[in-house]
């Protein structure tokens, strides 16, 4: 029985903060009276959604195209990450090297060049997909460099005991104990990564979320726009859920009570 | 009675692990640090030798060079007469941390230098499960290193250093990290797995009892730069158990040991 | 002692990373010279340092320049500001923190820069929506900051604080504000990084002037040296601005980052 109240209390916890949120909206916008073009009721976006996603279903294609391409992006930026994080976390030289380059490119502001990557690759999910991927590239990247390199030394010692090569190494040792750090870095990305498919939706102007955002805004349509919002937060909300737990799945031996 | 022993292995032994006039300096922000000082020692076959220090004295340096983890700066490490170069595949090391992978089982973890090496993990499974067997871990294979004691995990890691079956074996002051009742225990679990296995066993320490209880000769290193100034036969017979410790043999080793450590 | 056998000789950590850079100038130069050979598409190094200097000595780069500084300053002072305040006040009321708190970590999970179009159609075309945008993300950002912070401060602390006796409300308070500046100021350094974004998407969208406004028109004119050029300079203030907040940082939380 006391599970079942733990398990309640558990997803109240969660629920709580979200339900007093959509309180405090209902009660401002009833409150100052605001027009329904500058902000909607939570009623009429959640009928917006209902409607969008169920009855007319014609919310539907712009949010799998966010999905479909904030995954894609992702994907493409978390490999490259990883693999240049990797190598330079193991070799010196060209973390010398190439470290400074990174830092360089990293200090421009990302949704800057969005222009730039639309020029070079045209009107198509290809420049968004660009964008994403390098939006969420130094995150995963710094996670992976600082996991990488802190590779218990006692452990890397065992390896030279060993005789292992670098790759094995690396493989067995590094790569397995950064992966913690990587994920975290990961869930930093995913916000950064729906942040890049926004922003090139927003000037791209073809479809997805943030051209839903754009496009019903400027319309004066409020309700589709803040309904876009919320479901662009169930996404952000969703992924960052999924690395949660798989972080707690790789790191499955930190903070764990020894028996015996 | 002078029971101070000779400082050289009787002639005609074959030596199995030979340090000849090694010196190791390190670089270090403050200046060069000697750490070793024409170090000599021989080790044979099938024969524990424990290595006495005080902190600061050059053991874990020597650790690092029979793992083949440094280079000496001068002189030479020969195994069975030959120089050696680097990490060798005859060589066990028993660390201080237990230095398993946490995400790895127990049973893994033994397996990792087969692993490692290419070699068929599945034909190395039987020795692996006997070798945990030995150490008294029968039933704790499948579990992970957080789920075991500091103990638990220090005789997971002996059971790793045999997995090749290794001539020699080089413990830093495996059991360092542990309360002095575990201590204890695992230095008395030690003597049975070895006369199991038999290697030849380097073992480093500051715990004279252990030294006393484990070897057949116990090196005394005097402090930094590290110099041998006593190579102690033990003549306690074998196989020992929780009674030698009471034996006045016992005590008279341990107190020559303690004059040579400065501290009575 | 482990004498690190990894690391490499004093002259590497000079000449590797100078190396690394003159590699990615020279090949962006070989690049751009020779297999794109279009300044409109990608000009080398040397053509965005002419358009620069130009750009510079003409004038033309002022108005920008200070556009997108006015915005991001005043956005960034704004929400600073009283998203610190409202973090000390819903950090010491006990009631406000339980409430209020979780909810804004909910709404983390939705990426900023999708309310940008609901701004500008709240504040209109101009600076007025560029500073609220600012504002309102920096705002979020400084808010959750403050209160983790004040949570952070050490249970053995506030209970020597009201130990004191005397005015308690104002002993606990000092205690928890010292402890919370690092959460501040780490908070500060997202903040001086989510700014310069934020106001460059609204810039994107609608704006008469400014640094992303340029980038903008410059890529319907496909003068793609001229979105470099902008692009850098933006780099060059964000950077700037990172370092300001990364040095104030370390300054005023003296106790965590100096060196022994």
């Amino acid at each position: 029985m006391s599970t079942v109240i733990q398990v309640l209390r558990g997803t109240a916890v969660r629920v709580l903060p979200l339900v007093l949120l959509v309180a405090l909206w209902w009660a401002v916008v009833r409150g100052f009276a605001l027009p329904s073009r500058l902000m909607p009721a939570p009623l009429e976006v959640w009928d917006r959604i209902y409607a969008g996603l169920v009855t007319q279903g014609d919310l539907w294609p712009h949010l799998a195209t966010t999905l479909m391409t904030t995954l894609g992006g992702y994907a493409l930026g978390t490999v490259l990450a990883i693999a240049l994080g990797s190598v330079l976390a193991m070799n010196r030289v060209l973390e010398l090297t190439f470290y400074p380059i990174v830092l360089l490119i990293q200090s421009v502001p990302k949704v800057a060049i969005a222009p730039l990557v639309l020029l070079w690759m045209g009107f198509d999910t290809r420049s968004t997909i660009v964008l994403v991927a390098l939006t969420c590239f130094f995150p995963v990247f710094v996670g992976t460099f600082i996991g990488v390199r802190a590779a218990p030394p006692v452990l890397l010692d065992l390896f030279r005991t060993l005789n292992a090569s670098t790759f094995k190494t690396y493989l067995h040792c590094n790569l397995p104990s950064a992966a913690g750090s990587i994920v975290a870095g990961m869930q930093v990305g995913w916000g950064f990564a729906l942040v890049g498919c926004v922003v090139m939706e927003f000037i791209m102007g073809m479809g997805g979320a943030g051209y839903l955002i754009d496009n019903s805004a400027n319309a004066l349509d409020a309700v589709t726009a803040v309904a876009a919002m919320v479901l662009l937060g169930v996404m952000g909300f969703a992924g960052g859920s999924i690395l949660q737990r798989a972080r707690a799945r790789l790191v499955f031996w930190e903070g764990q009570v020894r028996h015996g | 009675m002078d029971i101070a022993g000779s400082s050289a292995p009787a002639p005609g032994k074959h030596t199995l692990l030979g340090l000849h006039d090694v010196s190791v300096r390190y670089k270090s922000r403050r200046g060069s640090v000697l750490a070793l000082e024409d170090f000599n020692l021989q080790v044979e076959p099938s024969s524990f030798v424990s290595v006495l220090g005080p902190s600061g004295c050059g053991k874990s340096t020597l650790v690092r060079l029979v793992a083949g983890l440094q280079a000496p700066s001068t002189g030479e490490i020969r195994f069975d007469g030959v120089a050696a170069r680097g990490a060798r595949e005859d060589v066990g090391v028993a660390f201080q941390q237990s230095a398993l992978l946490p995400w790895k089982t127990s049973l893994e973890n033994v397996l990792l230098p087969i692993r490692l090496t290419g070699k068929s993990v599945q034909q190395a499974l039987p020795r692996a499960q006997a070798l945990l067997e030995l150490v008294g871990l029968k039933d704790f294979q499948d579990r992970y290193p957080h789920e075991l004691s500091g103990g638990m995990q220090q005789r997971v890691a002996v059971a790793r250093s045999l997995i090749r079956d290794p001539s020699i074996l080089v413990m830093d002051e495996p059991f360092a990290a542990l309360d002095a009742m575990t201590r204890e225990t695992m230095m008395i679990e030690l003597q049975r797995i070895w006369m199991q296995t038999r290697p030849s066993v380097l073992f480093i320490t500051h715990s004279i009892q252990e030294a006393v209880f484990l070897s057949d000769r116990v090196v005394v290193m005097s402090g930094r730069p590290g110099k041998v100034i006593e190579d102690l036969p033990i003549d306690l017979p074998r196989p020992r158990d929780v009674g030698t410790l009471a034996l006045p043999r016992f005590a008279e080793l341990s107190n020559h040991l303690r004059d040579m450590l400065g501290q009575r | 002692m482990d004498n690190s056998s990894t690391d490499v000789p004093v002259w590497m950590r000079v000449v590797l990373p100078v190396l690394g850079i003159a590699l990615l100038l020279g090949g962006w130069q070989a690049v751009a010279q020779w297999v794109v050979a279009d300044v409109a598409l990608l000009p080398s190094p040397v053509q965005v340092a002419a358009t620069l200097t130009a750009w510079i000595s003409g004038g033309g780069f002022t108005p920008h320049v200070l556009a997108t500084l006015q915005g991001t300053l005043t956005g960034l002072a704004i929400g600073v500001s009283l998203g610190v305040l409202a973090g000390i006040v819903v950090g010491e009321v006990r009631a406000l923190d339980r409430a209020v708190y979780p909810m804004a970590l909910a709404l983390q999970a939705m990426p900023m820069v999708a309310i940008a179009p609901l701004v500008i159609v709240w504040f209109g075309i101009g600076v007025a929506s560029k500073v609220a945008l600012v504002a309102i993300g920096t705002f979020f950002v400084m808010f959750i900051n403050t209160v983790a912070g004040m949570h952070a401060a050490p249970p053995a602390l506030l209970d020597m604080a009201r130990a004191f006796g005397g005015n308690r409300w104002r002993i606990v308070l000092t205690v928890k504000i010292r402890s919370a500046l690092d959460y501040v100021f780490s908070g500060l350094e997202v903040c001086a990084a989510l700014s310069f974004i934020l106001c460059v998407v609204g810039e994107f969208l609608a704006a008469n002037a400014g640094l992303g406004f340029y980038v903008r028109a410059a890529s319907f004119d496909i003068n793609a040296a001229g979105m470099f050029a902008a692009v850098t300079v933006l780099a060059v203030l964000a950077s700037l601005l990172a370092w300001l907040t990364r040095v104030a940082h370390h300054r005023l939380v003296f106790w965590k980052y100096r060196k022994h």
